[in-house]
């Protein structure tokens, strides 16, 4: 007989790795499946390396090039996947994967915003989509958990669409920061100009050594201060005895029993490329919106010729994320010629944070929801800005180093509409290669978002005027669809079974025994980064599972 | 496979230089390299002997005479000061050879032509070749297409030409040691306690925030 445990967790990111970890901690036996390999963080990453130490300057080499996503470089690289084996088609999409475990928690911003009661209820407030079938209320004793267990540092700002956390103390303000807060706080009522919430300790927390200030946190944190699940939940899961992980696995599908329960998931080991089956009582997809809504698609069967867990027609529909419509970026003149300093060194998602303004108070005449700013300014590591100084020689060469210190930086994140239009599906015929068959991913802007970017450039625009910043450069377009990696929506929670797939304890509406707590079960992405949530709803997931099974409703 | 054709607007940040922007206020995280082109090379050991190693560089795309070409433009862009040597001494030009030998295409056309179009207009103008010019010459015809605000626009094509060469200058010689030390750029490094704006600037943003002070002089 095999193994048949409580619970099989696909993915160790911020979905998985949250999901296994709290329900080990309340007693369940839990297999963790893992696409990608183990890695170390202190070892298999090059840390505190200058780009000339690299014989590409820390870009990706030549030859390795078609390999990488645009998120990689010399630095992280070994945690994404090989974009070769895992192609994916339809319309222009940026999909960054990374397999191992941890996943892209490696490497991510660390911004951690909670969303707000406005958030679960958009719909009510203009009428387009549905609202969540929880509320603020339902999900904030789990934001509380999570951010300590975690880890969020932060101001507490008393701003209602921006709930505070529980933070730990903020990284401070930069001189230009200083400058541009003043500057467009007291010219621009309503813009509120705040310190970045991040996934960073800046203090000793849970056993947890704080961060020692050498900036990169993308390049993958030697001594986890910033989150990831490695870092920061993995010593909590291991302790508890119950956790088996189980690296290169790469899930295909879930499998259901006779009765139309899900029974265990069918895996590809990366190694010997041998299938596997994992069993358990409970099947818990954290893997990533898009890969989780593949597997269901995927597991598709007589019973469920559309998908495992898709009577509503809706999995792989609503797919939302956000938008990054501008950027800019200029000289703060009142700094001109001050020395530089260690700017750089500070941990990502920390700076400055622009609410949302659009759309709370007034209604604006082109486009509903809103968008937030992130930025910074400072020395960086590399003077990019000096491409943009005219002139050549000595006075040239002076005018890069007087500047070096007076940049500022802003870019946004808005929401992207979750539309039907939007959606995701398997592709009849190409597949990766583990033989899996592949998504194909039909997403495209709409005319909320292009309006909404439109908005997005004028005020960055109007903010940095407000503060007197020279404009050096901005982008006006948007980026790719994908290329925030805020991907979400595609298995939509709601309390109408024909309208969602699944409820609002992201249990599957038609297999009750299967749950999906990755960020597909968003009803709409928000402005706000998402991996809060993700980490939120995934633990409250895991609690309900852990009752749930105690119960004895699995069996 | 279609999806990876996918390349971000020009002038774009990538996102996760993005966020490292957004994460740490930089103009750019990782030797940011204009849209279109990309990084090149420039192997660390190389870099640190640059000196010596000029000497016998063998180009891998350049020819003898763009490379003499490319070696003096670099070194009129980013020539040494009392705090650190020139482009050349920070091996740029090789760099720059590594990275068109990389990237080909149209970087590698816009590169060749714009070298082609300042020996042309040399020679029209002075009779001879870029590299023969006298300093005064070399001046006047790069202040022609060095100022893009002030180019006529019939030297658009050169001016586009001499941005990229002069971002693949920056690039190479504020990536290098030289360049790093130079700035100097102090992150990147275990620091005690990061303090953010000094105490000092704070209140003096203050002091000078109702007024217009051209510049705090710090």
């Amino acid at each position: 007989m095999p193994t048949v445990y409580d619970a099989v967790v696909v993915g160790s990111g911020a979905a998985g790795g949250m999901a296994a970890t709290e329900l080990c901690l309340k007693g369940l036996k839990v297999l963790l499946l893992e696409a990608g390999p183990k890695l170390d963080l202190a070892m298999d990453f090059h840390h505190h390396a200058k780009p000339y130490e690299f014989p590409f300057r820390g870009r990706i080499r030549p030859a390795e090039r078609a390999k990488y996503n645009y998120a990689a470089n010399e630095w992280n690289k070994p945690h994404f996947i090989n974009e070769l084996e895992h192609p994916y088609t339809g319309k222009p999409f940026v999909w960054v994967r990374a397999r191992c475990v941890g996943g892209k928690t490696l490497h991510w911003g660390l911004v951690s915003l909670r969303f707000s009661p406005r958030d679960f209820r958009a719909a009510s407030y203009d009428g387009y989509g549905e609202n969540w079938p929880i509320s603020y209320e339902d999900v904030e004793p789990y934001y509380t958990r999570v951010e300590r267990m975690i880890g969020v540092c932060g101001h507490a700002d008393h701003l209602e669409n921006n709930p505070d956390s529980h933070f730990l103390r903020p990284v401070p303000f930069t001189c230009p920061e200083v400058i541009f807060k003043k500057a467009v706080e007291s010219k621009l009522p309503g813009r509120h100009v705040i310190y970045g919430r991040s996934a960073v300790v800046t203090e000793p927390f849970n056993g947890r050594v704080p961060c020692h200030y050498c900036g990169h946190c993308g390049r993958v944190c030697n001594v986890g201060a910033s989150f990831s699940f490695p870092g920061a939940l993995l010593p909590i899961a291991e302790k508890t005895g119950n956790l088996t992980l189980r690296p290169n696995a790469v899930a295909w599908k879930v499998l259901t029993d006779k009765e139309g329960k899900a029974k265990s998931v069918l895996f590809v080991d990366r190694l010997t490329r041998q299938p596997e089956e994992a069993f358990g009582k409970v099947i818990v997809l954290g893997a990533g919106a898009l890969e989780s809504t593949r597997i269901l698609l995927n597991s598709r069967n007589e019973e469920h010729p559309a998908g495992l867990g898709n009577s509503s027609g809706v999995l792989g529909k609503y797919f939302c994320e956000q938008i990054m419509a501008g950027d800019i970026m200029g000289i703060v003149p009142s700094l001109r010629g001050r020395r530089s300093f260690a700017d750089d060194a500070r941990p990502d998602g920390t700076g400055i944070y622009i609410p949302r303004f659009r759309n709370l108070e007034q209604r604006h005449p082109r486009f509903i929801r809103g968008y937030g700013f992130e930025g910074g300014g400072g020395s960086g590591e590399f003077p990019g800005f000096a491409r943009k100084i005219p002139g050549f020689g000595a006075k040239f060469k002076e005018e890069v180093k007087k500047h070096y210190a007076t940049i500022m930086s802003i870019g946004s994140f808005g929401e992207v509409l979750p539309r039907p239009e939007n959606y995701v599906e398997i592709d009849p015929v190409v597949r990766d290669a583990w033989g899996i068959p592949v998504l194909r991913i039909n997403v495209e802007w709409g005319s909320n978002e292009l309006a909404m970017a439109q908005d997005m450039v004028e005020t960055q625009r109007e903010m940095f005027h407000a503060a007197g910043i020279e404009v050096l450069s901005e982008r006006t377009r948007p980026l790719a669809p994908g290329w925030s990696i805020h991907e979400a929506g595609t298995a939509r929670m709601g309390d109408d079974p024909k309208k969602s797939v699944l409820n609002k304890w992201n249990q599957c509406h038609d297999v009750k025994n299967l749950f999906v707590v990755d960020a597909a079960c968003f009803v709409n992405s928000t402005e706000k980064n998402p991996t809060l949530t993700i980490l939120t709803l995934a633990m409250r997931a895991a609690d309900y599972i852990a009752d749930e099974m105690r119960r004895g409703t699995f069996g | 496979m279609e999806n990876h054709e996918i390349k971000p607007a020009e002038g774009s940040m990538k996102r996760r230089e993005l966020l490292k922007v957004l994460g740490t206020g930089t103009a750019a995280a990782l030797v940011p390299f204009p849209a279109g082109a990309d990084p090149g090379p420039g192997p660390a050991a190389r870099v640190a002997t640059a000196g010596a190693a000029a000497e016998t560089y063998q180009p891998k795309i350049l020819t003898a005479h763009e490379w003499k070409t490319i070696r003096v433009l670099s070194d009129i862009i980013i020539p040494a000061d009392e705090r650190s040597g020139s482009a050349t001494q920070a091996g740029v030009p090789e760099f720059i050879d590594d990275w068109l030998d990389f990237r080909r295409g149209l970087l590698l056309d816009q590169i060749r032509g714009g070298l082609t179009w300042l020996d042309m207009e040399c020679n029209r103008l002075y009779q001879h070749d870029f590299v023969e010019c006298s300093e005064a010459e070399q001046k006047q015809i790069l202040d022609r297409i060095a100022f893009p605000a002030k180019a006529s626009p019939e030297d658009a094509p050169a001016v586009a030409f001499f941005n990229r060469l002069r971002d693949l200058v920056v690039s190479g010689f504020f990536s290098s040691r030289m360049g790093v030390q130079d700035l100097p750029y102090l992150g990147n490094k275990m620091v005690a306690e990061w303090t953010g704006c000094p105490r000092e600037v704070v209140a003096k943003i203050r002091e000078n925030a109702e007024k217009q002070v051209p510049s705090l002089g710090l």
